[in-house]
């Protein structure tokens, strides 16, 4: 393990040079959490560009320079998914008769920067989460379908907000195992 | 006065933590709840182990599939999906379409010939009396039927139910 990190975002002074120097050495393994989610090297480039930037931006945040690895990590982790984000709602523009042909060829979810969140793996999650018990479907679907947070949750279906913790926790579990199944060769 | 800050600065040893005690905290970072300011020891951790990271990523893609609008997607596969509609909806769906004529509602719907996908559509929302959750719904009208489809469930690359499905409908109702 790499005991020492040459920066320290608390250090007064730190320059833009300090954050050339950290990204580029941190760059393989930040790229790597990247192509997990993007798949595809040239999305993969605009994300790493993106994470750089606000690092430059909100290097300043951390104030703890234990975290910083971890969020580094952060950051690219939650760029990558922006980016599947952003990609999803773009408009849809095929015709139904090509998207069955392409279902027919096998070609849908076949392309790298598709494949992450691939329309097998969205209906094999859907019908994951159509076989927990009811409990944990409303939990699930109040949390990340209506974007309540847990108190809000625990209001809205009377129970405390630890055991909206359990049920998410239980149901995401049961759902991750699930994706093991169709996901054998990995992300 | 303050004292200096070392400019270099040993990380903590994260080796302290496990990756079955990462396994149990990854669902709560799957959902925000848990970030690298407020936990730093765990995403220190996840920085530098390749299976917490893709078991976090099969989190992330749970969260992803179910927040993923289906509406955008469902509409134009219409003749290649079926789709499962709680049985609790159904009262409000009467409600809903009662000013639409002939309403059948399924829960579970064979494709039909791409022609029968031609049909006006509109969002609805009903209100979960369980929940108390709007869902969106589409409803197709044609002709004088109209059919409420249920896009949160659209299974719409299967032509046939999955073995696990259990069709709760059809039910038919006429108003």
């Amino acid at each position: 393990m790499e005991a020492v990190l040459h920066f320290n975002p608390a250090r007064v002074g730190t320059t833009p040079d300090d954050v050339a120097a950290l990204l580029q050495r941190e760059e393989a393994p930040l790229r790597r959490v990247i192509q997990r989610y993007v798949g595809d090297a040239s999305s993969a480039d605009d994300v790493f560009q993106e994470v750089s930037i606000k690092v430059l931006k909100r290097i300043d945040t951390v104030r703890e320079p234990a975290a910083l690895r971890g969020w580094l990590f952060q950051t690219a982790r939650n760029a990558s998914l922006d980016h599947l984000r952003r990609r999803d709602r773009r408009p849809e523009v095929a015709h139904p008769t090509l998207i069955s042909d392409m279902n027919a060829r096998g070609d849908l979810g076949r392309n790298p920067s598709e494949q992450f969140l691939s329309t097998e793996r969205v209906a094999a999650v859907r019908r994951a989460l159509a076989r927990l018990p009811e409990s944990q479907q409303v939990t699930i679907r109040l949390r990340i379908e209506e974007g309540l947070d847990h108190d809000a949750i625990a209001q809205r279906l009377g129970i405390s907000r630890q055991a909206v913790e359990v049920r998410l926790c239980r149901g995401r579990a049961t759902l991750k195992e699930q994706l093991d199944d169709i996901l054998d060769g990995g992300l | 006065m303050t004292s200096a800050t070392p400019a270099l600065t040993v990380i903590a040893d994260e080796s302290a933590v496990t990756c079955a005690e990462i396994d149990q905290m990854l669902p709560l970072v799957a959902d925000a709840v848990i970030d690298a300011e407020s936990d730093p020891l765990i995403f220190a951790h996840l920085a530098r182990c390749q299976a917490c990271q893709e078991s976090l990523a099969q989190h992330d893609l749970v969260t992803l599939a179910l927040a993923t609008v289906p509406l955008r997607r469902a509409a134009p596969t219409l003749a290649v999906v079926h789709y499962r509609l709680p049985r609790r909806w159904i009262a409000a769906a009467a409600a809903v379409l009662a000013v639409a004529g002939s309403v059948t509602a399924y829960g579970l719907r064979s494709p039909g010939p791409a022609s029968a996908v031609v049909a006006q559509q509109e969002v609805i929302h009903l209100l979960d009396p369980v929940t108390g959750v709007q869902h969106p719904m589409l409803l197709i009208r044609q002709g004088s039927q109209s059919t409420l489809v249920d896009p949160a469930s659209f299974d719409y690359l299967h032509e046939t139910p999955a073995a696990g499905d259990t069709p709760m409908m059809p039910v038919r109702m006429r108003y």
